[in-house]
């Protein structure tokens, strides 16, 4: 799957790039308002990553054209202005979802990962990892066992995981990405511990591996096999 | 004190001895004027004695029906002590004693030597005294009745505008937008007051709007190289030859990204609500609002052996909606955050108001300046005391009015609205 990345600041853009290409994505990249502008209207992508401010022009403007041309991919807005505005505009020009600067690349590709499934199964899908079934229209998960009773902060913490598989998601982006960012504090931490866990139990009792490796002191990955997609 | 009291406490008792100074004068000079007259009369009646002692040899008889009085004695030796001297009078027809002038000399008569001696009473000086004495006090009590009235009226009048001035520049905020509108006046020093009372103004909210765009454009600059370290440190991480050295130096790196980014975000948070960005506000029934968020924070109290209890009924609110979720994510927040194990906390809500407390340390926090940005309590580190000035700043757009007060080791924060 193809994705573009229109970002102005080249680290970040190849931050992303380098984050989305482990993940098996084949990353285009865009700096400035005409390139991008170029890009979108010669190639398909399954999703596009589109920053507000550019030289030469606003992102807002790119969709506009994007939405004109009758395009059906994707966007991911990311924005350094945590601007409700500029968030209801987006949304309603047709951008699937807003992501404020500084974001965990995890999140971002949760996202990512929620806006190509939304896009190609038309909100009847199911993601397979390893021996996992995960009906996203249900919230249900299933093994070879039957289902598993999972919590909803489980079924997120899950799904968390499968849009980062074989990736180390630090603490705080899963406290980001399950509380927001407000409930950030340290009693957290425990929680976290608590709900993996649980989480880990409930998938060896479905006979699954177990998947949850702890990474020393920061956090967790999904660890499956590689061929899995 | 006033300024016209301090002007009234001069120009009274200067006037007062002024006056005072000028009936004093005034008296002696008509009494030494009078005096010099009677001394005149005096001195003719003792002339025309003279002349008639002179023509005819001898003294005259008296008969005198004037209060004047003429005295003959012989002597032998001429009188050493003549002259004018005061003397009292008695009159027998008044029956009683009046003050006098009296001449007394020597007169050559013939052969024969006489001591004259003419007093004439100063009756007329003393009924002008009284009338000197009353028409100074009856002018120095109008007088200073006329001025402390000119300066009631007048002056208050002609310093209304001063007044008026001042008003205005004490209830200038540099957050307003408005432009302060001083009133016309036509006394120069007034308006050359107002003319620099409005150029500070205008200065200090020019100063206030830079420094409000600067630190709401250092926010956002901020936040695109935070998202690149943040970006860089998510990858770093996903390498798996790093050791446990390195992956504790990451670690550091990676959680106080997280904080500065949070402070950040708050940061930008407190300059839009100071800039009014939250302007939409709308009537939020607020124990559906409070039961949500109850829900949401059971999980971290349940955690921390924190029991909870509320006490809700129907209340609703004018506010603006986003701005009430993180209020009330901040003081839930806080509440969970200081408190003690097996802790607990209390929501009660009320028509027009609400109070969270919790149970947390033995001391009071200062309720001076905890609202102040950056207030850290002391213990923890964590927080990076932003939270309440957030919470006292959506009070203040929201006009709630917010206070704190610890009893019995319960922190709580009372709103009413």
């Amino acid at each position: 799957m193809n994705l573009l990345i229109v970002e102005d600041e080249p680290e970040l853009s190849k931050s992303i790039a380098a984050y989305f290409h482990q993940n098996k994505f084949t990353c285009d990249t865009a700096l400035d308002f005409s390139s991008a502008s170029i890009k979108m209207s010669e190639c398909e992508y399954a999703c596009i990553i589109l920053d507000i401010s550019l030289p030469g022009g606003s992102g807002l403007e790119l969709l506009r054209r994007l939405k004109r041309s009758g395009k059906a991919e994707g966007v991911l807005i990311i924005s350094a202005k945590n601007s409700l505005d500029d968030k209801i505009e987006g949304l309603e020009l047709g951008a699937d979802d807003y992501l404020t600067k500084p974001f965990h690349l995890a999140e971002l590709s949760a996202r990512v990962n929620a806006i190509i499934r939304r896009k190609n199964f038309n909100g009847n899908n199911v993601v397979v990892l390893d021996k996992l079934i995960i009906d996203i229209a249900d919230k249900s998960v299933k093994t070879d066992r039957g289902f598993l009773e999972l919590t909803r902060k489980e079924y997120e913490l899950l799904l968390y995981f499968a849009s980062n598989k074989n990736r180390v998601i630090t603490k705080e982006s899963i406290i980001d990405h399950l509380w927001g960012s407000h409930a950030n504090m340290a009693d957290t931490y425990d929680i976290i511990y608590s709900h993996i866990k649980n989480l880990r139990k409930k998938l060896q009792d479905g006979g699954c591996p177990d998947y949850i490796i702890s990474v020393y002191g920061m956090g967790y990955k999904f660890a499956v096999s590689q061929l899995e997609n | 004190m006033k300024l016209i009291s301090r002007y009234n406490r001069y120009i009274i008792p200067t006037l007062t001895t002024l006056f005072v100074i000028c009936i004093v004068t005034s008296y002696f000079l008509i009494k030494n004027v009078l005096q010099h007259e009677l001394d005149e009369i005096i001195l003719r009646t003792k002339s025309r004695i003279e002349k008639y002692a002179d023509s005819s040899g001898r003294m005259p008889s008296i008969n005198s029906f004037s209060d004047q009085q003429i005295k003959f004695e012989k002597i032998t030796v001429p009188l050493k002590d003549s002259g004018f001297s005061s003397t009292t009078q008695f009159i027998p027809e008044q029956n009683k004693s009046h003050i006098s002038r009296k001449l007394v000399c020597s007169m050559p008569v013939k052969n024969e030597l006489y001591k004259v001696t003419i007093t004439e009473p100063l009756e007329g000086t003393r009924h002008l005294t009284i009338l000197i004495v009353k028409i100074a006090v009856f002018s120095i009590f109008f007088t200073l009745l006329l001025l402390l009235l000119i300066n009631r009226l007048l002056l208050s009048k002609l310093w209304s505008s001063f007044y008026n001035s001042l008003d205005l520049i004490s209830h200038f905020k540099v957050k307003s937008p408005d432009v302060l509108q001083f009133p016309e006046s036509s006394i120069d020093e007034f308006i050359l007051m107002n003319s620099h009372f409005k150029m500070a103004a205008e200065n200090a909210a020019r100063d206030y709007q830079n420094l409000k765009l600067f630190s709401e454009n250092a926010s956002h600059e901020i936040q695109t190289p935070l998202a690149i370290i943040r970006s860089k440190l998510d990858l770093l991480i996903q390498d798996e030859g790093l050791t446990e050295r390195q992956s504790d130096l990451v670690l550091g790196a990676y959680s106080s990204v997280s904080k500065l980014s949070r402070i950040q975000q708050s940061l930008l948070l407190l300059t839009k609500i100071d800039n009014r960005q939250f302007a939409d506000n709308s009537q939020i029934n607020l124990a559906p609002e409070i039961n949500s968020k109850i829900e949401e924070f059971k999980e971290l109290w349940q955690n921390k052996g924190i029991t909870h209890s509320a006490e809700i009924q129907e209340s609703e609110i004018q506010c603006n909606k986003q701005l009430m979720e993180i209020l009330l994510n901040n003081l839930l927040s806080n509440a969970t955050r200081h408190n003690i194990h097996n802790g607990l906390i209390k929501i009660k809500l009320k028509k027009r108001m609400l109070e969270i407390s919790n149970t947390g340390a033995e001391q009071p926090l200062d309720a001076e300046r905890l609202f102040s940005r950056f207030y850290k309590g002391a213990v923890h580190g964590e927080n990076n005391g932003l939270g309440l000035s957030i919470v006292k700043e959506i009070c203040e757009v929201s006009a709630i009015n917010i206070t704190y007060d610890c009893q019995n080791k319960m922190h709580s924060f009372t709103m009413n609205w």
